[in-house]
């Protein structure tokens, strides 16, 4: 008959009582008649560890507690080291594997798989495998407020340095920062305690700020105590788009020609912050993937990288505006310049609550005559095919008469 | 009510800001609803313009062919100079890492090579990334699945070797006492010791401790003789790429308990487990048989380094979260799979202590033509035994037992070492043909045993 042993070992976590078995040992018993197992000295490499079992098998299938020679299960109770990272205990008796008790391995309960989502724990300096167990910092008691990334808020001053600054660490219901306090001590604190990150790609440094993607829009954390709203709620009118922030990711690019950007993609459409403006424009195409690299941005669409360097291809452009509003009154558009380089021959159309009242092209002198043109809620869309890289539409600029109630002479 | 109409008066619309998240009767003036093909441009200081932006061109860098599966990550790997597990001599310090669904790449820009240097165990498209580089590695964290998903794996990327960061199994160590000519130094009595692997844990130019992985737990050694002790690898595991990072096998011991009653040793154990370990030696021979001889005072021993066996990576972390800051490496979300238990256990036959195997072994008779076998077992780790058969004209045979191989199994008077890593046999068969009734006697030399005495030898007659 073939045995098999088992060494069970419980390890109390401040999560709870966890078992680690270790792999079936094989013994031969056709060796002799009786079998026994014996280690004078019973250690694990953890000083949370409380207890050790012994289990035996003749199926290598179910496992059942054995028994010490002389009686009573084979199980001892582990006694942490003072000073090493061990707990331990000297078996006080043989132990029998063919004598065993009722008491049976439970292979599917067993949870040696320990999940701690809102520690966060780090390394010394320079030794990323070295990670002391003191090195840690519980940050929230809450466990579905899990970490999801981490970054700084100033410019890194090297790879990876950012000085005396601390680490912000994005949890999913909160933000907090993590400080060394002196060289083994962590000290954490809670910076934001409303808002979290959506997304385990959601937080990023973008030249020295932190933004992230929370439940209610992107934020950025100016300073370390500060919080702005980037964009709350990009929310598109069919009312999708605040869903869909959730698992989105966010990347800063720095590339050539100045532009440095902060990137929403991951979903069907990508939006582009200009860090230097602090405004959101529609990227041309959308990405999954981004990543800029040697002064050209990259990005996947999945399955295929690609490089986003510029070329001379004509694509037409889209402007439109919000509704401008004159105050509630009715307003009659004189004319409408725009301003810019090479702007002749745009194409433009007027709404008026949404109903097009007007159509045409912009002239060389940029100038528009538009008679009798009467709006309440003006929207202005300039449309056409553009020559080159660099051209430029300024602003528009309107003239127009607002027609406003006299106000009433008193004396 | 009466009105007057005031005169012309402009309305500056400046352009760039693209809200969707305001109504039309809330929105500033100038905010956009749509903006296509246009980007901002210029100073800040402006009030704000846009710049056509023509369409990048559909340079596709990677086709669809070049990798295998979907690519959920995009990372740097950037190296100031190729190292020492870099396998193409002419590969870019700075390269692309790329994480599909299914594997792992880093892709040369210029050369246009892209290299697989992990393969996950299973496809998946809901795979998140976060990269941290810590001098000349990165380091991938990377999860599955849905937001709250559990994390994956670990990932160390250096040159063109990717790893997951699991802690290898721990080799199989022995020690003995020696009494060797002229060394006298390491005193009679009872010591713990443990060993680990240590790792070159440098990075980039930068001079640090090593860093110990697989931490042995501790092992009683009885010192039955002043002199010195020999600590030797008996077996090492398949380490894959870890044998690359692995510099060599670090021996921590206790000072001594003076305890020297072989069945009251155990007693010095709770006064041994509170004494600091210290690092006295290291095994540079990362194989079988490579070993160490270590010979000094116990007083001394406070001298050496001290071990600091804190290291939480004894055990697997698996984090989603990763950053690197300050050079060191952050990580949160973590799952933590605890190290097995070492089951070295001994199975003897026998009821209250295992055999001390002593030579001669006892001799016995196999009648003329007849076939009998010798079976020594070595429970549960490898040592090595010497057997010597007389007389010597028997014919004699040594197969291996449970698919276990032993070594040189073809001449007698050697040495046998049972490489197979686990608990295994050897079985010696003779058949006498040339001297019947006679006995044969046979020398079992258990001279390198393991930490406790633990080498069977039976006798089982086999039909011949």
């Amino acid at each position: 008959m073939s045995w098999t042993v088992r060494i069970a070992v419980e390890l109390e976590s401040d999560r709870g009582r966890f078992l680690r078995v270790s792999d079936p040992v094989p013994v031969e018993t056709s060796l002799a008649s009786t079998l026994a197992l014996y280690d004078g000295l019973m250690a694990y490499p953890d000083r949370r560890a409380v207890r050790a079992s012994i289990y035996s098998s003749d199926d290598d299938t179910d496992w059942y507690l054995a028994t010490f020679v002389g009686g009573g299960a084979a199980q001892v109770d582990l006694t942490a080291s003072t000073i090493n990272n061990v707990a331990y205990a000297t078996l006080p008796a043989d132990v029998n594997l063919t004598v065993q008790t009722a008491a049976k391995l439970d292979l599917t309960t067993a949870s040696d798989r320990d999940r701690d989502p809102n520690r966060v724990f780090t390394s010394e300096v320079n030794k990323p495998l070295y990670m002391p167990a003191g090195n840690t910092e519980l940050l929230t008691m809450d466990d579905a407020d899990r970490v999801q990334g981490f970054a700084a808020n100033v410019t890194p001053v090297g790879a990876s340095q950012y000085g005396f600054a601390p680490v912000i660490v994005g949890n999913r219901k909160t933000v907090h920062t993590l400080n060394v306090g002196t060289e083994t001590v962590w000290q954490g604190s809670t910076l934001i305690a409303t808002k979290g990150v959506a997304s385990r790609t959601g937080i990023t440094n973008a030249n020295g700020v932190v933004y992230f993607i929370s439940d209610d829009g992107i934020w950025t954390i100016a300073g370390r105590l500060g919080q702005l709203p980037v964009s709350s709620q990009l929310q598109d009118s069919a009312g999708v788009f605040e869903a869909e922030l959730v698992g989105r990711s966010l990347t800063y690019v720095e590339t050539g020609r100045g532009r440095r950007e902060l990137w929403l993609h991951g979903g069907p459409e990508s939006f582009v912050l200009s860090v230097d403006y602090g405004r959101w424009f529609t990227a041309t195409r959308s990405r999954a993937e981004l990543l800029a690299f040697n002064n050209v941005l990259y990005g996947s669409d999945g399955v295929r990288l690609y490089d986003e360097m510029e070329t001379l291809d004509i694509r037409p452009i889209v402007l439109r505006t919000q509704p401008i509003r004159f105050d509630g009154y009715w307003a009659r558009i004189e004319a409408m310049t725009v301003t810019g380089s090479a702007v002749t021959g745009l194409g433009f159309k007027l709404y008026d609550r949404g109903t097009e009242i007007k159509a045409g092209t912009i002239p060389a002198s940029g100038v528009v005559r538009l008679p009798a043109t009467n709006a309440k809620e003006l929207e202005i869309e300039l449309f056409g095919s553009r020559a080159g890289d660099g051209q430029t539409i300024d602003s528009i600029d309107l003239d127009v008469y607002v027609n406003r109630p006299a106000r009433r002479r008193t004396r | 009510m009466p009105r007057r109409r005031k005169k012309s008066s402009p309305v500056n619309v400046p352009l760039g800001q693209l809200r969707k998240d305001v109504s039309g009767a809330t929105a500033p003036v100038g905010a956009l609803s749509v903006v296509q093909n246009l980007r901002p441009f210029g100073l800040v200081s402006r009030r704000g313009s846009v710049a056509h932006t023509p369409i990048e061109a559909e340079n596709v860098v990677l086709p669809a062919d070049r990798v295998t599966g979907t690519i959920v990550g995009l990372g740097r790997q950037v190296r100031d100079k190729r190292g020492i597990f870099s396998s193409q001599p002419s590969s870019s310090l700075d390269r692309f890492i790329i994480v599909t669904s299914s594997h792992v790449y880093v892709y040369d820009r210029p050369g246009d090579l892209v290299t697989e240097v992990y393969a996950f165990g299973s496809s998946s498209t809901d795979r998140r990334v976060q990269f941290a580089q810590i001098g000349l590695r990165t380091f991938l964290a990377v999860s599955d699945g849905p937001e709250a998903s559990d994390p994956d794996a670990l990932l160390m990327l250096q040159d063109d070797v990717c790893l997951e960061v699991a802690p290898p199994p721990p080799p199989v160590l022995s020690a003995t006492a020696v009494s060797a000519a002229n060394v006298d130094k390491l005193e009679v009595g009872v010591y713990l010791f443990r060993y680990a692997y240590e790792l070159s844990d440098a990075v980039g130019d930068q001079i640090a401790d090593p860093t110990i992985v697989a931490l042995s737990r501790p092992y009683i050694h009885r010192q039955t003789v002043a002199g010195a002790v020999d600590f030797e690898l008996v077996t090492v595991p398949q380490l894959g790429s870890w044998s690359q990072l692995i510099r060599r096998v670090g021996i921590y011991m206790t000072q001594k308990a003076d305890e020297t009653d072989t069945a009251q040793y155990l007693a010095a154990v709770p006064h041994l487990m509170n004494q600091p370990f210290y690092r006295v030696s290291s095994i540079e021979t990362l194989e079988q048989g490579g070993s160490v001889r270590f010979a000094d005072k116990s007083e001394k021993l406070p001298g050496y380094d001290a071990l600091i066996d804190d290291n939480l990576f004894s055990h697997q972390l698996t984090p989603a979260a990763a950053f690197a800051y300050n050079r060191r490496l952050v990580v949160g979300d973590v799952s933590i799979d605890y190290a097995k238990p070492e089951a070295n256990v001994v199975v003897y036959a026998g009821a209250t202590a295992p055999p001390q195997i002593e030579a001669p072994f006892e001799p016995f008779v196999i009648p003329d033509g007849q076939t009998d076998y010798i079976t020594i077992t070595s429970v549960p780790d490898m040592r090595s035994a010497s057997v010597v058969m007389a007389p010597p004209d028997y014919e004699y045979q040594f197969e291996g037992y449970n698919g276990a191989a032993w070594e040189n199994a073809a001449a007698v008077d050697t040495a046998y070492s049972d490489v197979a890593g686990t608990y295994t046999q050897m079985r010696l068969r003779l058949t006498n043909t040339t001297n019947p009734d006679q006995a044969v006697q046979l020398t079992i030399d258990a001279a390198n045993e393991y930490s406790s005495n633990q080498l069977v030898v039976s006798i089982e007659v086999a039909p011949t």
